[in-house]
């Protein structure tokens, strides 16, 4: 999830640059953090899960710029859609597969309604 | 509704019986127990029956440590103290499983939750007796706390009850509702078998379920479905499976005779039939005792094929009661599951697509407002919900503020004081906690492009998976956020005051102390590099003292996979 978006930016960081100079430093910064980050997933995958954490926002952030930069104005509306339907499948296949999501999230309750 | 078999097992080992039974009279039923119980599971899963495991909370300990760390603060102040098991866990009993294998029993509960169709329950943590002299409600709500805590951690989420030794009161069962254990195994309706205290089951009582037990004295106990009481499921028993007697052995044949014609009745009446024993029962003459549950099984099968009997937990009673006998929240709840979670993520999508940049400020506001009502008052979502209402329940109020503050990891602690002092509950650390991160993620979020569709994709992990689940390292991305915003206006002392300061609530997020250095200056590799060379020894220093708790937690995973922090044990 996280090394898609460094990869990307990788091949596309002179464009980045160019039309975001503002953030371009802070995108750099956490790529060279998330590509650090492939030997943690030998020493324990909890422990870059939990590292992940931190760097996933900025990914969020680069994934954001990137549809940005990647697409032509014209095509707007599918370069917004695009990281917003990679998010959306990644929740159906957790919601679906995961021991976590089954027994900590579902049924979500509220005090509200108790 | 079809006719049910269910079956539940009072796991306790050795705690159950502590009290009036010595481990030289005793203790060879409970190493045998440790036999016998993967022989019942063998025959449960060959017979594809299902079954509800009631597991004392000690039981889910790894080592003597864990036990006492775990343990409420409030303890229960019994009249007769031999009821009390904390003394012997301090005194008597052994390091861990290998060492003292009669009050140790991890590796089988983990064997039984590898077995398909087997329910995890709980016994509470310290087989809490609720009818005996000196105990309270509110002891027995803080050794619920550590059973659903301690639990939790183990990866289960106990959502059955079974009271020790049977005794309750409404006031215990709304209590559970309280902590999210909507179900609980009642007593039989006729008089021998009403809740009581120890001194009340006289001679006579138990005489008359002796005799219950061959013949219908006390008439049918099966039922046609859960009902409510206190607003939690009462699945009620039908029928203690008594162990073989060596001694009575005729009277051994005409109890299991009774239950099979019991067995029979209810399968005709399409009714349910609840079968209840303990797992030590069959710890002594296991050969004839699983001969006995062999014609059980062998029964039930029959009864499958000609009359649809089903096996049955009691989590799928009342999975397939409440429909009928919950309120319509429940029934929404239980309906919706994760649909709930797929249409706020939409929603939020949908938002973002359509509102342009310029128009962001009010819907980020209102996102921020439903969101933290959604992560706020969520009850019993997150797999660090207990750990983290375990915590919360032991911290004491600033006994002492500058040792509150001064800890570890101070920002949370000192929070959790915080609510507490003002005379808050739980629910309001999380609303609090959910407060402080939206507040993090929104400033973050607006001083970039696409701000609504940041917080959408933010949804799905930071929000869900972190904030509605570790707390403090959620507070501490938070400000990792706030320090991104600082690093991207080259504010070095703020991009680490922000870093600092969300170490106060995990401290890990110290490691990322380097960047300071680099705001504000072109990022390279090689300065990259240089700021780790400069910051990392003071980062190894502010980490030092969590390093151990980390190693033990994600990587070797001492305390399971589902922990994500919150622990009840590394921090009081």
């Amino acid at each position: 999830m996280i090394l898609v978006p460094a990869v990307l930016f990788l091949l596309y960081q002179k464009r980045m640059r160019e039309k975001f100079p503002e953030v371009y430093d802070l995108l750099k910064l956490f790529t060279l953090i998330t590509l650090s980050l492939i030997p943690v997933a030998i020493l324990s995958s909890i422990a870059l899960h939990r590292l992940n954490f931190y760097v996933m926002p900025i990914s969020i952030l680069t994934f954001v710029y990137l549809s940005l930069v990647i697409f032509p104005a014209s095509q707007r509306t599918l370069a917004r859609f695009l990281p917003a339907a990679a998010y959306g499948a990644y929740s159906l296949v957790w919601f679906s597969m995961s021991r976590h999501a089954s027994s900590c999230y579902l049924p979500y309750q509220s005090y509200t309604f108790l | 509704m079809g006719a049910r078999l269910i079956i539940s097992l009072d796991f306790e080992l050795m705690w159950g019986v502590r009290d009036h039974r010595s481990v030289t009279d005793y203790g060879d039923a409970v190493l045998g127990a440790r036999k016998a119980l993967p022989a019942m599971l063998k025959r449960f899963s060959d017979a594809r029956m299902r079954a509800t495991w009631a597991a004392v909370g000690l039981l889910f300990a790894r080592n003597r440590d864990e036990m006492l760390d775990h343990a409420p603060k409030l303890r229960p102040a019994y009249t007769d103290p031999r009821l009390s098991p904390y003394p012997a866990i301090e005194r008597e009993i052994g390091r861990d499983e290998a060492d003292d294998p009669l009050y140790f029993g991890r590796s089988l509960l983990d064997r039984i939750s590898d077995t398909d169709g087997q329910e995890i329950a709980t016994h509470t943590y310290s087989h809490y007796y609720c009818l005996e002299g000196g105990q309270t409600l509110e002891a027995f709500d803080a050794d619920l706390a550590a059973a659903c805590a301690i639990a939790s951690e183990a990866g289960h989420r106990p959502t059955s009850i079974v009271f020790p030794r049977n005794q309750m009161t409404v006031e215990h069962i709304a209590c559970c509702l309280r902590r999210g254990v909507t179900c609980f195994r009642g007593n039989p309706a006729a008089f021998a078998y009403r809740a009581r205290a120890g001194v009340d089951n006289t001679m006579s009582v138990r005489g008359l379920r002796f005799l219950d037990s061959v013949v219908p004295i006390a008439g049918r106990h099966s039922f046609a479905r859960a009902k409510l009481e206190a607003g939690a499921a009462d699945v009620p028993a039908s029928r203690f499976l008594r162990p073989w007697n060596r001694q009575m052995p005729l009277y051994s044949r005409l109890h299991v005779d009774h239950v099979l014609r019991e067995m029979q009745h209810a399968a005709r009446m399409g009714q349910s039939y609840h079968l209840w024993w303990h797992p030590h029962n069959m710890g002594r003459n296991t050969s004839q005792n699983l001969a006995q549950l062999d014609r059980i099984i062998d029964a039930f099968k029959r009864l499958r094929d000609s009359h649809g009997m089903e096996s049955a937990s009691m989590a799928d009673v009342v999975q397939a009661d409440l429909p009928v006998t919950s309120a319509p929240s429940e029934r929404l709840k239980d309906r919706f599951g994760m649909l709930i979670y797929f249409g706020v993520y939409s929603i939020l999508v949908l938002q973002a697509m359509t509102v342009p940049d310029r128009k962001a400020n009010p819907f980020l506001l209102l996102s921020g407002f439903f969101l933290l009502w959604f992560m706020g008052t969520r009850y019993w979502v997150g797999c660090d919900f207990g750990g983290y209402l375990n915590r919360f329940d032991n911290t004491l109020i600033f006994r002492d503020f500058w040792e509150t503050v001064l800890r570890e990891e101070a920002g949370f602690q000192f929070l959790i004081a915080s609510v507490k002092a003002s005379g808050l509950g739980y629910m309001w650390l999380n609303v609090v906690a959910s407060f402080i991160l939206l507040l993090c993620i929104l400033i973050f979020c607006r001083n970039h492009r696409s701000p609504l569709m940041i917080l959408a994709l933010m949804f799905p992990i930071m929000i869900i998976q972190l904030g509605m689940s570790g707390l403090r390292q959620a507070l501490a991305m938070g400000f990792l956020l706030l320090a991104s915003v600082q690093f991207m206006r080259g504010e070095r002392i703020w991009t680490g005051a922000m870093i600092l300061t969300g170490s106060l609530f995990h401290a890990s997020a110290v490691i990322f102390l380097p960047m300071a250095f680099l705001a504000g200056r072109p990022v390279s590799t090689l300065r990259l590099i240089g700021a780790l060379l400069v910051l990392s020894p003071a980062a190894a220093f502010l980490l030092a003292d969590r390093f151990d708790v980390y190693t033990d937690r994600y990587i070797d995973q001492i305390y399971g996979d589902m922990v994500s922090g919150g622990l009840a044990s590394d921090s009081y």
